[in-house]
């Protein structure tokens, strides 16, 4: 036993405190490991921010009502866009009944006086006069000039329109031509006029909708920072007793109606964060221990007061103050990318859902620090100058008129990428309801 | 990173140390002081106050090792040692007997006398808390600890016999 005891001695004394230094390779090792840890996060980010340029790249580039422009440039299927249930008619029963003519007739004055009263008798006006006549001419022989004569009487302008159909007589020909040959070709296929007609129909639903499918709104918004955790990201000893304050944002939204039921939007906001911890006890430390650095680069350790908790390591004997105040304000230039999705609501009164993300850039970084004796400035050590935040919410959109509408959103947005280190899981989001006078155009 | 590398630097020696007793070489401490500085970065923000710091961290490194050894132990075969009854009177205070060499002996010791002997020895465990670490019984770290005690007393004396017939 003895010796046993012996072995342990020897052993205990020579090598107890052993220390050795590594060989250098080994923090190039785990400084290679933990930067590259670091940077797994990103890529999913960047890998959407990507996406999203490109798509809204691709939406501006190729708008959806792609197929609506192909219609307009064919002046025979104009027509066909234009008074679609007469032409139809027209077509699939083959019949010449002049009642018809003279609904279509009825139809076509309207455009052509809205038109002229607007004093703009251009090309396509023209078009649609000339192709109108011909098409009475067509569907009934019988009694042309007497409706020919009756069409021009309805006109508050005739003058204008002699005009315009003087000036592009030569174009008449052409349109006939084609007026002909799409008629000929729908009435050989009847299914395919049965197709294009559906199709038309929707193409107009949504013209009608997405008409205006670009927005701008001016928007402003009051914010409640808070924190999923209750701690502190200046000092572990503050958890507890970190309070969110109101803040604000303000900027531009973009907006782009894809279809009846989805938009998506974007825009540059600035928006601002607010904490704000009270009554907390100040001591004098030599070592940093808070993610904060003062602009006089003294050093500080917290603890809140509402803890009846003191770190062994700092007598209270060192607190400058029980009763100090610690403000952390920062703010970012914020590039939201939403989805909005229609939920309820046809007329003025529209409600949609909002959810997508956002690109937070750091812009103003400040702490302050005040007791009745002291006031310092610094800034957060932790904070990362890129950040993101999940967004979700809700639009309610009362529109105004066929240009201007008014929304209120309340809005929550859950920052993910906030703290660099030390942050004490300190998580925070904000709830906040943005509001604006949006134009479409 | 910048806090990463001051305390690596602060306790990178003290625990490559404790990393050396238990491991099997060289190599594999430098490879436990790896692992065990990646979990300490990622568990930090675990790091409750209580206790030392410098404790914490050396558990770490003792769980990593004890973790490496413990997956492997099974495949390992323990070669039993002849009980020799011959009595040498060992020089325990031979100034010879320097760090390194020790630290060899412990190090060439299969993994689980190893382990038990720098748990129970250098860092003052008791055997109840081995077995709960070690999941063995008391009784097994015991004998772990007398065969471990024996094996390095029996280097010791080929080595001293190996000095005095020099």
């Amino acid at each position: 036993m003895n010796t046993d005891k012996n072995i342990d001695r020897l052993f205990r004394e020579r090598l107890e405190n052993l220390e050795a230094t590594p060989n250098k390779k080994v923090w190039k090792e785990i400084e290679s490991k933990i930067t590259k840890k670091k940077r797994k996060v990103f890529p999913f980010w960047w890998f959407s921010s990507g996406i999203a340029a490109l798509l809204i790249i691709g939406f501006s580039l190729f708008p959806f009502d792609n197929s609506i422009d192909q219609f307009k440039q064919n002046p025979a299927e104009e027509i066909i866009t234009k008074t679609p249930d007469a032409t139809i008619e027209s077509f699939v029963k083959e019949s010449f009944e002049t009642k018809i003519v003279q609904k279509r007739e009825k139809e076509v004055t309207p455009i052509n006086q809205k038109k002229i009263i607007k004093n703009k008798p251009n090309n396509r006006l023209a078009i649609q006069v000339n192709s109108a006549s011909k098409e009475i001419k067509e569907t009934s022989n019988n009694d042309v000039s007497a409706i020919k004569k009756e069409f021009f009487k309805k006109e508050k302008n005739p003058a204008v329109i002699e005009d315009v159909l003087e000036k592009t007589k030569e174009n008449t020909v052409i349109i006939t031509k084609n007026t002909e040959n799409s008629k000929n070709d729908k009435v050989s296929n009847k299914i395919d006029i049965k197709k294009l007609i559906e199709d038309t129909k929707e193409e107009k639903k949504i013209e009608n909708f997405v008409k205006k499918s670009w927005s701008i709104a001016p928007v402003f918004a009051i914010l409640n920072s808070n924190s999923f955790t209750n701690t502190s990201p200046i000092h572990s000893g503050l958890s507890g007793s970190t309070k969110g304050k109101s803040s604000i944002s303000y900027g531009v939204q973009i907006a782009y109606q894809i279809n009846e039921k989805w938009s998506i939007q974007s825009g540059l906001h600035m928006q601002e964060m607010r904490f704000k911890n009270n009554h907390i006890t100040i001591i004098s430390s030599s070592t940093n221990a808070s993610s904060i650095t003062f602009n006089s680069d003294e050093t500080f350790a917290f603890e809140s007061n509402s803890e009846a908790f003191f770190d062994v390591s700092s007598s209270p004997l060192n607190a400058i103050s029980l009763n100090g105040e610690l403000a952390q304000n920062y703010s970012y230039y914020e590039v939201p990318l939403e989805i909005k999705y229609h939920l309820i609501g046809q007329n003025k009164f529209r409600t949609h859902l909002i959810g997508g993300f956002s690109t937070l850039f750091l812009k103003e970084n400040q702490i302050r620090l005040s007791t009745p004796s002291l006031s310092e400035e610094g800034k957060a050590t932790n904070l990362n100058s890129i950040n993101f935040s999940g967004n979700l919410g809700l639009d309610l959109n009362y529109t105004l008129n066929t240009n201007w509408s008014m929304h209120i959103n309340p809005m929550f947005k859950a920052q993910l990428n906030t703290f660099s280190e030390n942050s004490n899981d300190f998580s925070p989001f904000n709830i906040g309801v943005y509001t604006g006078v949006k134009y479409s155009f | 990173m910048a806090a990463q590398s001051e305390i690596y630097k602060l306790y990178a020696d003290v625990l490559f140390g404790v990393s050396l007793k238990y491991s099997r070489n060289y190599q594999d401490a430098e490879d436990t002081l790896q692992d065990s500085f990646l979990i300490i970065f990622d568990k930090i923000k675990q790091y409750s106050n209580k206790g030392s710091f410098e404790g914490w961290l050396k558990r770490i490194i003792i769980n990593t090792a004890l973790q490496k050894y413990r997956e492997k132990s099974n495949l390992e075969l323990v070669k039993e040692i002849a009980d020799t009854e011959e009595v040498v009177e060992i020089d325990f205070e031979d100034t010879n007997l320097n760090i390194g060499f020790l630290l060899s002996l412990v190090q060439e010791l299969p993994d689980k006398y190893r382990l038990v002997f720098n748990l129970y020895v250098l860092d003052s465990y008791s055997h109840k808390e081995i077995s709960e670490m070690l999941n063995i019984s008391e009784g097994t770290s015991k004998s772990n600890l007398s065969r471990a005690r024996k094996k390095l007393k029996k280097e010791l004396e080929t080595h001293q016999q190996r000095e005095q017939n020099a």
